[in-house]
């Protein structure tokens, strides 16, 4: 392909590059001031949103002999990325600066995990993929540590660290296997040889297939791979918990799809090797269903609840991709899910870091006590949001559940779907337990100050706007979302 | 015995009585170079397979290079406390992952041994390799034609490396406070 052709198809991808460069040269204009790297940021993520949303119909295009493949899915992932971006640029000033580790390199680091991120959903080859992998999760570990003087954050980003570097471990191993078994560490190499195998899956390819799926399910937090999670959750500073739970764990997610769908499941000879592979995600789905939503009513810390949400979260999602594994279904739900759980996950992380700092201890449920009389507003956006996680009618939390549960039925697995919805009534009691605290009891003496700021506020308004004018009309989005298909 | 299969027995037997000293030492400098010993080792392993620029690639960069990084943090941050040690954690758990990394491996290594009987496939053969004029010249035009993109997203993780890097290591700016 012509040099320009591939500068135009990679276009949003390599503003956001650029935009990395000039972020991190701007800020060393004035030394003392972040609002140089702060601007530059916002700027790069603007331009990389609107530049990806302008060409996201152009029909998909694999580049670099296949490396990665640019695609309307890819796209459009890439503008909700750098969407989370602004947000959490925008939305975490004050945060920073009330605890004092306002530094640009937080805009460095968010830039540098948005971009890896963005090639990680695009990558076609497994070398890519782990480089993006890396590239997405170096800052993320650097940022669970930003507080660096406080022990928790400290001990939030090791534990990260070193269990990311393990699963880095472990997806290389997976890539060898496939690349010893197939011949090719490219996706549609590895698929074509599955259509064309004449024995059907074998062990070396199952065990490579299974180990590159297992470094993901670390990722997402899947139970039983979940233990990670609250720890880093709490530890690291709120808007990083926040990225970790919409940016990273999205790109995670798709990115599992995509390796679930590396070889042809539907080709003679793997029936029983796609058996296997849909057991394997009813386990986890209900582990993952089982465990969040039975864990989270105990927890009175407020990210340690938000951890186990997403743990539950991992449990809807894995009925999506069990029915995407039928043929003729596609991964609609999943995105739809997805998107529907950022755009709810973006406000509650941010409302939750307008609390006042309150040294070691983190937000817990009796700072929330008697909010309605401090803070109406607050209250009712912290409501709108909680209602969008408890699945409740318009919000768009509802209608992300309804289409897992229906694709998940027409698919056969209404005993899942049963178990499913069992947990999301048991979890609506966690969510909706804060609403009933700040409307109902006296503040208790030792609840904490909150107070937001503009920019903060009105990160959370967008955010409540979105959950609730998708929840009222979500027809534009889900049919946008049905149209985008599965890269191989 | 035939010698690839020798020098495969002695660079494995290595290698795998290395690993095990870099965990069970108690010293991190035994440990240091217990790990030395298996990156010749693996060196060794490589040029067996042929990949002779690896093996090269191998004694320059991790047991040059990256091993005197490692002595260097040891010298930096060698404190007097006792070492930790592995009794400290449970039985329970010991048992369990003994138990659960002997399953794993058991796996792994049927997988494979599952891999004998077939044919080595991929784009990059012996003989194409030769063709293209050995291992160094293989490498090279791959890296700069169809693994071009490869080669450009790892500066960024370089970057993103030292960008994390220095936020965790620099000294406190005017906008944070308190002891590390």
């Amino acid at each position: 392909m012509h040099m320009n052709e591939i500068i135009q198809t990679l276009m949003p991808w390599l503003i956001l590059a650029a935009g990395i460069l000039v972020t991190l040269l701007v800020s060393v204009i004035r030394v003392e001031s972040k609002r140089p790297a702060q601007f530059s940021a916002l700027l790069t993520l603007v331009l990389t949103g609107v530049s990806a949303l302008q060409t996201v119909s152009l029909p998909g295009e694999a580049i670099f002999s296949g490396s990665i493949e640019i695609s309307s899915l890819t796209r459009i992932l890439l503008a909700l990325f750098s969407l989370i971006g602004v947000l959490f640029v925008v939305g975490a000033d004050r945060y920073l600066s009330k605890e004092k580790i306002h530094l640009s390199d937080y805009y460095h680091l968010l830039l540098i995990m948005i971009l890896g991120a963005g090639i990680m959903v695009a990558a076609k080859d497994l070398v890519v993929l782990f480089i993006a992998l890396e590239v997405m999760s170096l800052p993320a570990y650097t940022l669970a540590g930003f507080r660096r003087n406080d022990s928790r954050s400290n001990e939030a980003a090791i534990k990260y660290f070193v269990l990311g570097g393990a699963v880095g471990a472990v997806f290389l191993l997976g890539s060898a296997f496939l690349f010893g078994a197939t011949g090719s560490t490219q996706f549609p190499a590895i698929y074509s040889w599955s259509r064309q195998s004449v024995t059907g899956s074998n062990l070396l390819f199952a065990a490579g297939h299974f180990l590159v799926i297992v470094a993901f399910l670390f990722k997402v937090a899947a139970a039983p791979f979940h233990f990670w999670k609250p720890d880093v959750y709490e530890g690291a500073p709120t808007p990083v918990t926040g990225l970790m739970s919409t940016l990273v764990a999205v790109a995670s997610f798709v990115t599992l799809v995509r390796l679930i769908h590396l070889p042809a499941l539907d080709s003679t000879g793997w029936e029983v090797y796609a058996a296997s592979i849909k057991t394997t995600i009813r386990v986890l789905a209900v582990a993952s269903l089982v465990v969040g939503s039975l864990v989270i009513i105990t927890q009175k810390n407020l990210k340690r609840l938000f951890a186990y949400s997403s743990i539950s979260q991992s449990g809807y999602l894995m009925l999506g991709v069990l029915a995407s594994l039928q043929p003729g279904h596609g991964i609609a739900p999943v995105l739809i899910y997805l998107f529907g759980y950022v755009f709810a996950a973006v406000g509650l992380f941010v409302l939750l870091s307008q609390s006042e700092p309150r040294g070691d201890t983190g937000v817990e449920l009796v700072d929330l006590t008697g909010l309605v009389r401090r803070s109406p507003l607050r209250t009712a956006l912290w409501s709108v949001l909680l209602f969008s996680m408890a699945g409740m009618p318009f919000t768009v939390g509802f209608f992300t559940k309804y289409f897992i549960f229906i694709s998940s039925v027409g698919s056969g697995e209404t005993p899942l779907v049963v178990l499913a919805a069992m947990c999301a009534v048991v979890s609506a009691y966690a969510y909706l337990r804060p609403i009933g605290l700040m409307v109902m009891r006296d503040a208790d003496p030792g609840a904490a100050q909150w107070g937001g700021g503009f920019w903060s506020q009105l990160v959370v308004v967008v955010s409540v706007i979105l959950v609730v004018f998708l929840g009222l009309m979500p027809n534009a989005m889900i049919q946008y979302l049905k149209g985008i298909p599965l890269i191989h | 015995m035939d010698f690839p299969l020798l020098a495969f027995s002695v660079f494995s037997t290595i290698a795998i009585l290395g690993s095990l000293l870099v965990i069970f030492k108690k010293n991190p400098v035994s440990s240091a170079f217990a790990l030395v010993l298996v990156f010749f080792a693996f060196a060794g392993l490589y040029a067996l397979l042929g990949a002779h620029l690896v093996a090269a690639l191998q004694i320059l960069v991790y047991a040059g290079a990256i091993m005197v990084l490692f002595v260097f943090v040891i010298m930096l941050l060698n404190q007097d406390e006792p070492v930790h040690d592995l009794e400290a954690t449970g039985v329970i758990y010991r048992v369990v992952s003994a138990l659960t990394v002997t399953a794993l491996g058991a796996i792994l290594v049927r997988a494979v041994l599952a891999s004998k009987s077939m044919t080595p496939s991929g784009a990059l053969t012996d003989e194409k390799i030769a063709s293209l004029g050995g291992n160094m010249k293989a490498i090279s035009e791959q890296l700069f034609t169809d693994r071009v993109f490869h080669f450009e997203l790892t500066s960024f993780l370089l970057l993103g490396a030292i960008v994390a890097t220095v936020t965790l290591a620099k000294r406190k700016s005017r906008g944070e406070e308190g002891e590390v």
